[in-house]
């Protein structure tokens, strides 16, 4: 009866922090402000923008929700999982699907645009820059679609299937590939450096100061010069890493299967601290205020202090976590396996 | 009316400079002046270092025991090409002669080590490093450290090692010997932090910056190569100033001109070398102390 309640509690949102009982740590003092129930699998990153949270399900569809109460609005069904983060731009909705193809959906009304066929499954997740939209797919290629025409400009031979993001700086796009290759590519879909890890780069880069940052499965996290890709660090965790790390003050946020999330001073390559979750770190860091927010595959997303790495509290879904959470207005919107998107306080 | 004539007449009177106003001079135009519609808006094909260097032993002692090393090459062949840099000082110290030893074996032994890592990537282009570069400068310098005790044992050096890639550089940094970043704008910001116990003192806030600089042990150093219980060097790598130069010196230039006058000669200098040349000048101005040793580093890309 008791947990009849307090699971309609927690379907309503109606409950604050419940203090359960002393022994158990910060992890039932939680309750979530709201949470959806999708119809299998959420493995993407969902995305805000402007009140709403836009989220891809493994049940094939994408879905608009309010972000203040998690009201359903609208949801776009495609012919495949989708399992990447949405991007937005003029008032489109931007999606792959592993139905091969990327969805441009209106961001109101969840009706299609226009669409994009490619020859593979798409993981990654697109991003858009200089009327283009970027993206990888399984089909070995990085594809660059301008936005107005829906026509693909170039495509780029990676050689392996791309399931990484392209991080866009500077006329640059670098991604990484399944079979460990890393790539900077220029504006015209041509090839400015490369560098082999051992095993794949799943995780998606980011650049800061001129270093392009990223782990591979070879259980290395890569500190790369974005101008020649001489390697300028390299940090050995415990075992291979798909998470995509973050950045804040100097250092630089990533996990790896062996457990660990890290902190790392970007300059030195130096560990400031090191937290050991329960599990595999599968889920991406983000940094909020004086936080640091991680997903691991036990289902926990932990908060702690970006600064100290001690834990502030920690919650558990049913499923795991292999997403990043998003942050808005002290919110916190993570998805798990366990089908479903919980809104926490942060 | 009277006042007026009176104020054409003072113009005539001051020799040599045509003005418009008392307060502007409009010839000759000084370097800093002309700087901006050189450089600006300007890029370089192919991006290369422009390099000076300038030595003095001071008005003090009898022989120079530093030692630097300056290696550049720039490959331009209209693709992407970046350029690599090499600058060192090493700062020695130790009796009978030693101290010019360990300087001079602990700045060839690094700059020896690099060029040989560096050797397949400049003569393939397509081959590129196995090792990081960060790795690389730690493996130098342990190199050097072993040289040094086998060569100089009992002495010491100060060692400031800046490997420059891309727009990128890499720091090996034990001593004090200083790196710098100068900008523009007049800012001068050390890279390096020194490794003496008069900075661990200001750092843990027991003495002021004013109290550090006439403290009367303030050229011991707690850690310098060829020391039997050397362990590391800071090992950094940081974006180069850009626009803006990197300056490297012994204590013997940064310990007796300022900050504002090392920033000051170099914006007035017509070029870089003249600016090395007038900075080691300086120091000895100033008393010239101990031995002296400057670097400017220009990114032209």
């Amino acid at each position: 009866m008791k947990e009849a309640l307090v699971a309609a509690a927690i379907k309503t949102g109606l409950l604050g922090r419940i203090y359960q009982s002393a022994t158990t740590i910060q992890t039932s003092t939680l309750k979530p402000l709201w949470t959806f129930q999708c119809e299998d699998e959420i493995r993407g990153t969902p995305l805000y923008y402007d009140g709403g949270i836009y989220l891809g399900s493994c049940d094939n569809n994408i879905y608009s929700l309010n972000a203040t109460n998690g009201e359903f609005v609208w949801k776009y069904a495609t012919g495949g999982s989708i399992v990447s983060r949405p991007a937005i731009f003029d008032g489109n909705i931007f999606i792959g699907s592993e139905d091969q193809s990327l969805h441009v959906i209106n961001v109101r009304t969840g009706k299609i645009n226009w669409s994009y066929l490619s020859n593979g499954h798409i993981l990654s997740s697109p991003r858009i820059s200089d009327g283009h939209v970027f993206f990888g797919s399984d089909d070995n290629s990085l594809h660059a679609v301008n936005v107005l025409t829906g026509r693909v400009t170039w495509k780029f031979d990676a050689g392996s299937p791309i399931r990484s993001s392209p991080y866009i700086i500077d006329e640059t796009i670098f991604v990484g590939s399944e079979s460990g290759e890393f790539y900077a590519i220029d504006f015209r879909g041509e090839l400015k450096w490369r560098f082999k890890a051992k095993l794949a780069i799943t995780s998606s880069p980011m650049v800061h100061d001129g270093i392009v940052y990223f782990g591979s499965l070879d259980s290395s996290f890569y500190a790369l010069e974005t101008k020649g890709g001489w390697i300028v660090w390299r940090f050995r965790m415990g075992k291979g890493s798909i998470v995509s790390p973050c950045f804040a003050e100097n250092l630089i946020f990533t996990g790896s299967a062996d457990g660990l999330i890290y902190a790392i001073e970007a300059r030195t390559s130096k560990v400031i601290w090191q937290f050991q979750a329960d599990h595999q770190i599968s889920g991406s860091p983000v940094i909020y205020k004086d936080s640091i927010y991680c997903g691991a595959a036990n289902g926990i997303i932990y908060c702690l202090e970006y600064r100290t790495g001690r834990l502030r509290w920690m919650f558990e879904t049913q499923g795991s976590i292999t997403s990043a959470p998003v942050l808005f207005d002290d919110i916190v919107y993570i998805g798990s396996t366990d089908h479903r998107i919980y809104a926490l306080l942060a | 009316m009277k006042s007026f004539f009176k104020k054409i007449g003072r113009k005539q009177k001051t020799e040599g400079k045509i003005s418009s106003s008392q307060n502007v001079i409009t010839a000759p135009l000084s370097a800093s002046q002309l700087l901006p519609t050189i450089t600006v808006n300007e890029s370089f094909s192919p991006s290369q270092l422009v390099v000076g260097s300038s030595q003095s032993v001071g008005k003090h002692r009898d022989h120079n025991e530093d030692s630097i090393v300056t290696f550049s090459i720039t490959i331009g062949n209209g693709t992407n090409n970046q350029p690599l840099g090499l600058f060192i000082v090493a700062d020695g110290m130790g009796g009978y002669q030693y101290g010019e030893v360990a300087s001079n074996v602990a700045a060839r032994t690094v700059a020896s080590f690099l060029i040989k890592k560096f050797h397949p990537v400049i003569a393939d282009a397509t081959v590129t490093l196995d090792e990081s570069l960060q790795e690389i400068m730690k493996n130098a310098v342990k190199e050097a450290q072993l040289a040094v005790v086998k060569s100089a044992p009992g002495s010491g050096t100060t060692l400031t090692a800046v490997l420059v890639h891309g727009q990128q550089m890499t720091i090996a940094h034990v001593g004090d010997s200083r790196a710098y970043s100068i900008q523009p704008n007049g800012k001068v910001e050390p890279l390096t932090r020194d490794h003496t116990l008069v900075r661990r003192l200001e750092e843990l806030g027991q003495i002021t910056s004013d109290e550090a600089a006439v403290h009367p042990q303030r050229n011991v150093l707690y850690r310098a190569l060829g020391q039997d219980d050397f362990l590391e060097a800071d090992i950094f790598t940081t974006p180069f100033p850009q626009p803006g130069y990197l300056f490297i010196c012994s204590d013997g230039l940064w310990g007796v001109v300022s900050d504002a006058e090392i920033s000051k000669i170099i914006s007035e200098s017509i070029n870089i070398q003249a600016a090395c040349q007038s900075l080691v000048a300086a120091a000895n101005a100033a008393g010239g102390p101990d031995n002296i040793s400057a670097i400017l580093v220009n990114l032209l890309s």
